[in-house]
């Protein structure tokens, strides 16, 4: 049986306590709150698929950071939203990008319904746009996976298959605003940008 | 030169005097010569994206680093990108400006793209984001400060704002 969303996430939090995680919508966002709220999460409540070109930015951005990670978590349908972006990723070749895909073969916060990857491998894609991947199927895998990712310059993709469905958790109701300000709060104070 | 060259010249002004970090762009044949002014200023970081609502992402990123962008691409490119702006850069309350360069009106010639130029505006407006709009209803030598007081006011008031340019004859 595959790992759950929210044990992956968990997992991703202790991995990464102090870099920038960009967390996707719907259900990831809720689950990570959930299980492991911390200051240097940025809930996107919103937005399918501007995951990736955040974290982007803020990779582009932290540059001078030395052995900074910035790490965007997303789904399959989020990917795919978007893939596009990954175009953008692999010709710009940031340093410090690393993007996990968590992927459950469907839409799971809007009910289920399948999505491309049933049939598309995702790895394959993102390492056709240049991007360094790693295929992992279980939490040791997705920690050996970051692990590794965390010693590599240049943009990292780690694909997960997880289990569908979501855990039962309270929605995360802040505003945008004030989700905004607190990573930007956290960000200001913990790098030299 | 034609009025064509000077607007593009003053856009090319005003992004200066801002002191960019990053022209982020999306190609249009009335903004090909700012384009090519910044992907050869070595002192700019300018590249193309795939689709304009990728640049909203970028931006924003680079805006919370403490980096100066801007994004430059046609208003029709609003269309692939109004949903970002709204649900992201205006919900997040995440400065940025966007030019947007008109694909419509006098001195168009593509047959379809001004069913969405012509609306632009309203489209923006009615989305409750800041716009502001220079052709040749504005004297020429005021849209280099125009432009410069746009992206400041894009961050002193904390929210994406459109600037609208006719670079057409």
């Amino acid at each position: 049986m595959p790992a759950s969303r929210i044990d992956s996430l968990s997992l991703i939090s202790q991995h990464f306590p102090d870099d920038p995680v960009v967390l996707t919508c719907g259900a990831t966002c809720r689950e990570m709150a959930a299980v492991d709220r911390r200051e240097n999460h940025y809930y996107i409540v919103d937005t399918m698929g501007i995951v990736t070109p955040v974290v982007l930015g803020l990779a582009l951005g932290m540059e001078g950071e030395a052995g900074r990670k910035v790490v965007g978590v997303e789904g399959d349908g989020g990917m795919l939203t978007n893939l596009n972006a990954l175009a953008t990723v692999g010709f710009l070749q940031p340093l410090y990008f690393l993007l996990i895909v968590l992927d459950n073969e469907s839409y799971a916060s809007t009910g289920g319904q399948y999505t491309f990857s049933t049939k598309l491998d995702l790895a394959g894609i993102a390492e056709s746009c240049g991007l360094r991947t790693w295929r992992a199927s279980g939490l040791a895998e997705l920690k050996q996976a970051m692990t590794e990712a965390s010693e590599v310059q240049g943009p990292c993709f780690i694909h997960m298959k997880i289990a569908p469905g979501n855990a039962r958790v309270p929605l995360l109701l802040d505003d945008p605003v004030t989700l905004g300000y607190r990573f930007n709060q956290w960000l200001a104070g913990s790098t030299n940008i | 030169m034609g009025y064509a060259e000077d607007a593009c010249d003053a856009v090319i002004e005003g992004l200066e005097a801002i002191g960019l970090d990053y022209f982020i762009h999306v190609p249009d044949s009335f903004g090909a010569p700012v384009i090519s002014h910044f992907e050869d200023d070595p002192g700019v970081h300018s590249f193309p994206v795939a689709r304009e609502e990728e640049g909203i992402g970028i931006a924003s990123g680079l805006a919370m680093t403490g980096k100066k962008a801007v994004l430059f691409y046609q208003d029709t490119g609003l269309g692939n990108s109004i949903g970002a702006l709204t649900t992201y850069a205006m919900a997040y309350h995440s400065p940025l400006l966007l030019m947007a360069i008109r694909r419509g009106g006098f001195g168009e010639f593509n047959a379809a793209n001004f069913n969405f130029s012509e609306s632009a505006i309203d489209m923006v407006e009615t989305m409750k984001i800041k716009a502001f709009v220079l052709d040749y209803r504005v004297p020429l030598e005021s849209w280099p400060r125009a432009i410069e007081q746009a992206f400041e006011y894009a961050y002193m008031t904390n929210r994406p704002i459109v600037m609208f340019l006719n670079l057409k004859e």
